[in-house]
């Protein structure tokens, strides 16, 4: 994987480029890192090749997956240019150089062969992303973010660790194929094999760990603190890049190594989407913060995700990559426009980001509404967004699947759908129905580019979903 | 080897040996400091107690444990007990993988090392019980609950970790040229050959001048005693200490310069090899031949020693600041090159077929490098310094 | 030449002998010196001052990093130990890959003086 050497190599570069450079041009170099590593990234396309002797193997999948997390990671480096401008914020060499290595932890979660390099892509991920969280350091929320993350993510990793030992010790094998050729041919005539309860106690353990890393409840109770705590440019980045890179490598695991005992692992899997689904979309109702929102909202949108893996149609592939990537687009321009607003209206000193400060944001900065209503009715499920047609390619393969169970999930999945459309109109409502005073923001060209490029993204892929879709 | 029961038996015979040996040249290496010091100085040094005060280690010995056993009110008094025996037993421990010498006849077939244990990781065993040694100091420091204490422990904690990197890099030259950890394999690749010419200290004047300097620092012994700097810190870690949990502290300071030798001869000096001992073992025998060699390691490890005290009323110490420059910014560059250097001196003469004193031409060469490499560092910073000044 | 676990038995010999030698001593001195105390006596000595708080306090965040540091350099450096013990075996090949992972941890290194992490008159 050409790209994660790249993102490493640079991710250097960017520590050293810190001691000569302003963070204007770190923001463009950051950037052009970013792209290299995604063009090197697709010059692997239609090859399958097996890296750093059979620890990594990329093919088409894990490219698509690769390329989401690297756009995404661009796209957040891009909006990235007003965090660290005060004096507290004195290192963004090193902010960029953390955010590029957890780009590389990302890329080993979605490209890994072999056990080992799941849980070292995921340790790189979530070490840095523990940094990254509390970077914003006066500031008491952060801090705490940062242990809660840090204390409940060490413990998720762990477990997974354990998980990777007991399917070791089931099947022999680290190598996520070898271990699928194990568990098939060892399951012909009996359900559970010589094993069969390590090899389930070990498929458990991982779901907790990688579960914990996409926030699916029941493990989802460091979410909104964490994503609340942390500075809105890392929290951006955390909704996407880690949400991908988690569900990929579930979804990486789970149709090479396990399909052949779909049985074991289907059903609590099953019951842990819908008590997601339930859990984000009608927390989510509650909440007064529109961050705190946002990050209930990805919460519900980890078990839309989790519908996709369990779905096991051929269609998979395709929609799990265009829902990620429908959410990804539209999550960054949320998280975008709530940025830049709620710096310019400081509420006790800090950024106000409660659904409040959108009031009136219409009248003076009808762009970033514009951006803003898109984003929420794409993460709703609105026609003529992306995220219309992820849900729609998520409920279809649900449908297609025969299994019974899947009906229920089905129903429980729409119903809260509709959930999501109540809150995710909230905003909407506050940019152009309440009154309220927000001066013209000036915003930077890069900024401006990106926004124009997500929006435009999220209603083009809405139109013509087979763009995207027949690619992958 | 299996280990039979006479041979386990002779075995701890031996340890029991060395065991009294240790403590023996600690105690009178207390004797023998105070004489170089007396000498180095123009005095008369101790000769009270018996002939030129021979006996002064056992009066120090009865004084010591004649003291209260004194344990301020504030301090954790489990681990203010504790960790002085701690120092003391991490100490004792460490001259378990020195080979003393070479292998004695003990008739019947019985072939005993003079070496505790001769295993595969021996070096790293010196390195696990010199680390924790570190805990003694920090922990009986910080248990005390006085502040000079503290600081002295966390000074002494943060001035051994620094150092033991540097020290690690130097050995890791070491493994390259040999192939092994084991001590005894390391002593015999250096007896092959002509005499004290295979030495690793022919072919490794850079990492033994490294581990010498670290040895220094690990054993907190000047110009590195900033851990007990009295005119700072009143005893630094061990002021609040009294007795023989004193006496440990200084003890396994002193058993550490020992063994620190020892280890210092057994991996640049050829340990116990010496001159013409094919001749001696021709001449009088394997046992003969093997006790001289352990006289040879003691005589090494002894004059180790003596530049231990020789060393400390030559150099004033350093300050703070300066210490840790040294081992962070010199040293471990330094060693570093050191390792590059060492496999380029291995890999060339192999490679072009060159005799084996190549590999010695090319690692002397290395000084030069670095010589050279130094004085344009210093150069090029010293210009921007003065670039600096000027404006 | 075979080790064999067998090998690590005099060590037990060692340890108990220098334990004995310890506990020996420790209940030797403990028994042997005189035992008197007062309020002064008992308190913590710092050149007669009265002692104002606990020595428990915070202490510079420089020995922390250091400690760090530490770690991190040590546990590279451990990862040196198997390659350099079979370094005559690699040869060219194993020389250029640490030549590589050495250059990393030179520049990790860099990194730190340049940051000024181990300036201590700061």
């Amino acid at each position: 994987m050409n790209a994660i050497i790249a993102l490493s190599l640079s991710g250097i570069a960017s520590l050293f480029l810190g001691f000569s450079t302003n963070r204007k041009n770190l923001l463009i170099t950051t950037l052009l890192f970013v792209l290299v590593a995604l063009g090197l990234n697709l010059a692997d396309w239609n090859h399958e090749y097996f890296w750093f002797n059979n620890m990594l193997k990329t093919d088409n999948l894990s490219i698509n997956f690769s390329s989401v997390i690297l756009l995404s990671t661009a796209l957040v480096v891009a909006i990235s240019r007003s965090f660290g401008d005060d004096e507290e914020h004195t290192h963004p060499a090193e902010y960029y150089a953390i955010m590029l290595f957890a780009a590389a932890g990302a890329l080993m979660m979605v490209t890994y062969e072999n056990m080992i390099m799941l849980f070292v892509g995921l340790e790189i991920l979530s070490v840095s992303m523990y940094i990254l969280t509390g970077s914003d350091k006066r500031n008491l929320r952060s801090n705490e973010a940062a242990l809660k993350y840090f204390l409940m993510g060490a413990f998720a990793t762990g477990i997974l660790l354990f998980g990777v030992a007991l399917v070791y010790g089931a099947t022999g094998s680290f190598n996520i194929h070898g271990i699928g050729e194990v568990v098939s041919r060892t399951k012909k005539g009996m359900e559970l094999f010589e094993g069969g309860v390590i090899l389930y106690a070990g498929i458990i353990l991982i779901f907790i760990g990688l579960l914990f890393k996409v926030s699916a409840a029941p493990f989802h109770f460091w979410t909104p603190d964490v994503y609340e705590g942390a500075p809105t440019i890392f929290t951006t980045f955390m909704s996407t890049v880690v949400k991908t890179a988690g569900v990929a490598a579930m979804y990486r695991l789970l149709s090479i190594s396990f399909p052949a005992v779909y049985g074991l692992w289907g059903n609590p899997l099953v019951w842990i989407t819908c008590l997601t689904l339930i859990v984000g979309n009608i927390t989510a109702v509650y909440q007064q913060s529109f961050k705190r929102m946002l990050a209930y909202s990805s919460i519900s949108h980890a078990g839309y995700l989790l519908i996709t893996i369990l779905a096991k149609t051929p269609n998979t592939n395709g929609s799990i990559l265009f829902y990620s990537l429908a959410y990804s687009i539209a999550t960054i321009s949320a998280f975008a426009v709530l940025m830049i607003v709620s710096e310019n209206k400081p509420k006790d000193g800090k950024p106000d980001e409660s659904f409040e400060a959108l009031n009136g944001l219409s009248v003076n900065n009808p762009f970033l509404a514009f951006v803003l209503t898109v984003s929420m009715l794409s993460l709703a499920g609105i026609p003529l967004t992306a995220g219309f047609f992820g849900k729609f390619f998520i409920f279809t393969d649900a449908f297609s699947n025969v299994s019974p169970l899947f009906k229920n999930i089905l129903v429980v999945a729409i119903l809260m759908s509709a959930v999501g459309v109540y809150y995710y109109f909230k905003p909407i409502i506050a940019v152009y129905m309440k009154k309220g005073e927000i001066a013209e923001i000036q915003l930077p060209l890069i900024y401006k580019i990106t926004l124009i490029i997500t929006t435009a993204l999220t209603i083009i892929l809405g139109i013509a979903p087979d763009l995207v879709k027949n690619m992958f | 080897m299996e280990i039979t029961s006479t041979l386990f038996a002779a075995k701890a015979i031996y340890i029991g040996l060395i065991f009294a040996i240790t403590l023996g040249v600690a105690a009178y290496s207390t004797y023998g400091e105070r004489i170089v010091a007396a000498w180095m100085q123009d005095r008369v040094g101790p000769d009270r107690a018996g002939p030129f005060g021979i006996f002064q280690p056992l009066a120090d010995a009865v004084k010591m444990f004649m003291k209260e056993d004194f344990i301020p009110a504030n301090s954790s008094k489990w681990l203010f007990i504790a960790w002085p025996c701690l120092s003391m037993l991490t100490a004792l421990l460490t001259s378990a993988v020195v080979p003393f010498g070479d292998k004695l006849d003990l008739g019947g077939g019985i072939e005993m090392d003079l070496q505790g244990i001769d295993v595969n990781i021996g070096i790293l065993w010196v390195f696990g019980i010199v680390s924790l040694g570190v805990y003694g100091i920090l922990v009986g420091g910080w248990a005390s609950n006085n502040k000079y204490s503290l600081l002295g422990a966390i000074r002494a904690a943060s001035q051994n970790i620094s150092y033991e990197l540097a020290m690690g890099l130097s050995i890791i030259a070491i493994l390259m040229m040999t192939g092994s950890l084991s001590t005894k394999v390391i002593v015999e690749t250096q007896q092959n050959g002509a005499g004290f010419l295979s030495w690793n200290i022919w072919s490794q004047p850079i990492g033994f001048v490294i581990f010498i300097v670290c040895a220094f620092a690990e054993c907190n012994r000047t110009p590195f005693d900033l851990p007990e700097c009295e005119t700072e810190l009143i005893g630094g870690y061990h002021t609040e200490y009294s007795s023989m949990k004193l006496g440990f502290y200084l003890f396994s300071e002193y058993i550490n310069m020992f063994v620190s030798g020892a280890v210092m001869a057994t991996l640049y000096f050829g340990g116990y090899d010496y001159p013409f001992n094919e001749v001696v073992e021709a001449q009088f025998g394997q046992n003969i031949a093997a006790l001289v060699g352990v006289g040879a390691l003691m005589g090494k490890a002894l004059f180790f020693v003596f530049v231990f005290m020789w060393v400390r009323w030559t150099l004033p110490r350093f300050r703070y600041d300066q210490l840790m420059n040294l081992g962070w910014t010199g040293l471990i560059p330094i060693s570093m090159f050191n390792v590059v250097w060492t496999g380029l001196s291995i890999l060339i003469p192999t490679t072009f077929n060159l005799p084996a004193w190549a590999s010695i031409v090319v690692s002397w060469s290395g000084i030069g490098v670095l010589l050279i490499g130094l004085i344009i560092y210093h150069g090029a910073t010293s210009k921007k310094k003065t670039v600096a000044l000027a404006h | 030449m075979n080790y064999q676990p067998s090998d690590y038995l005099p060590i037990i010999v060692q340890l108990g002998a220098a334990l004995a030698f310890i506990v020996l001593t420790m209940v030797a001195t403990h028994w042997l010196g005189p035992k008197r105390h007062s309020s002064k006596k008992d308190d913590v000595f710092e050149c007669g001052i009265e002692s104002i708080g606990d020595a428990r306090t915070p202490i510079s965040v420089k020995y922390f990093l250091v400690a760090i540091l530490f770690v991190l350099f040590d546990v590279e450096i451990v990862f040196m130990y198997p390659w350099a013990v079979n370094f005559k075996e690699l040869a060219w090949d194993g020389f250029v890959e640490m030549v590589v992972f050495m250059s990393f941890l030179l520049l990790g290194f860099i990194y730190v003086i340049k940051k000024g992490v181990l300036k201590w008159e700061k």
